[in-house]
């Protein structure tokens, strides 16, 4: 079934609801129409990167691999918890696409930073204060006046 | 309670005289209603002119509906402050209502109310093609300045709104006056009318800056936690050693 995740699954950000950045290496991510907020440490903002150039689960298994201190298969344990909470949370879908070979940003990297397993934060203290203005669908008709 | 109106108004002479008339019909009326006029080109001078005997009017170069605000706060005289867009309207009884919670709670600076929305027979095949979208629910919380009274403590703890934001400047003064520790309550009850038409200032924005302005309040909002967070548990080492 297409709604089974497996490690060559791709996967893709769900763009109509959420926006997400990566600073300091840490992924902040919100559901516009939830109004939930989510943070993600290091290895997570590393996932997050891959996940938003359509890669597969174990695409950033191999990547988390290469830049920590933990062996493929825990990396790949983990890996599969957070993309199961990820979309749990309509934060991302499968891609019908193939995967794409893509670094990591510094993917020269040892494998030699410490290594703790993703964590995805939710936060829900905004939810109301985002619920006036939900991103709109595509309205391309309207005439949008001159201001 | 002395509650000040402000008004921002930017091209408004459609809608600017029904504005005025929902604050002049309140149950309890705000003892001054004043208008700033962001550099409008249209009739809207004509038309506040036209209230004289009540409205404050000041025009003031075009610098955004922030800047216009902030002038209004500055301008104003009540302990409390209160303020309408103007193309939206008040429920007559909105300060009424909302006053009666700060009778109620005196710990209480700032109200906010629910709102609902209505739209304009230009963009009437919007609100179509939004049926079942959020947008259209009956009741929504209105996280924004035109449902707010406010005593002026609120703006003393949290700052003015930032003018250099053209969009979200409202959810991100709130975010801030939230993480600022200022008590705030929603009232469940509609008390503003938010109009929807050709020329809505925010019809402007597309979502890809909807989404990277609020991504920029939502981070700045963790950052200014996770310092506070930091402060205290130096504060609180601090106290251990002494």
């Amino acid at each position: 079934m297409s709604n089974q995740l497996r490690d060559d699954t791709c996967l893709v950000v769900n763009d109509a609801d959420v926006a997400a950045k990566v600073v300091e290496g840490e992924a902040i991510l919100i559901n516009l129409t939830s109004g939930l907020y989510y943070s993600m440490d290091k290895v997570g903002g590393l996932a997050w990167s891959m996940i938003v150039h359509g890669s597969s689960v174990e695409q950033v298994a191999e990547a988390v691999a290469a830049h920590y201190a933990v062996p493929v298969a825990r990396a790949r344990e983990d890996v599969r918890r957070l993309v199961r909470e990820l979309l749990d949370e309509n934060l991302i879908a499968f891609s019908m696409g193939q995967p794409t070979a893509v670094a990591p940003a510094g993917a020269a990297a040892a494998n030699s930073q410490p290594y703790e397993a993703p964590k995805l934060t939710r936060f829900d203290d905004m939810a109301d204060m985002f619920a006036l203005d939900p991103p709109l669908p595509e309205l391309g008709a309207i005439k949008t006046g001159n201001s | 309670m002395q509650v000040s109106c402000i008004i921002p108004c930017y091209n408004a002479e459609r809608f600017l005289g029904e504005a005025i008339e929902s604050v002049i019909a309140q149950t309890l009326s705000p003892t001054e209603i004043i208008v700033i006029d962001d550099g409008s080109t249209d009739g809207s001078a004509a038309v506040a002119a036209r209230y004289a005997d009540r409205v404050k009017y000041l025009h003031q170069h075009n610098a955004g509906p922030a800047a216009a605000r902030n002038r209004g706060v500055e301008l104003s005289r009540g302990d409390f402050v209160a303020f309408l867009d103007a193309d939206d309207l008040w429920h007559s009884e909105k300060l009424e209502r909302q006053a009666a919670r700060f009778a109620a709670r005196p710990e209480l600076e700032a109200c906010v109310t629910h709102l609902t929305a209505f739209w304009e027979d230009e963009v009437r095949h919007e609100q179509e093609a939004l049926q079942g979208h959020a947008r259209t629910r009956s009741s929504l919380p209105g996280y924004v300045m035109q449902t707010m009274l406010a005593h002026r403590s609120a703006f003393a703890k949290t700052g003015t709104l930032n003018p250099a934001l053209r969009f979200g400047e409202d959810t991100e003064w709130f975010i801030r006056a939230r993480d600022a520790g200022v008590v705030l309550e929603m009232m469940s009850d509609v008390l503003v009318f938010r109009r929807f038409h050709a020329n809505n200032l925010t019809r402007s924005r597309g979502n890809k800056v909807l989404k990277s302005g609020i991504l920029e309040m939502v981070q700045s909002s963790l950052e200014r936690r996770r310092q506070s967070a930091v402060d205290t548990q130096f504060t609180e080492a601090g106290e251990k050693t002494l």
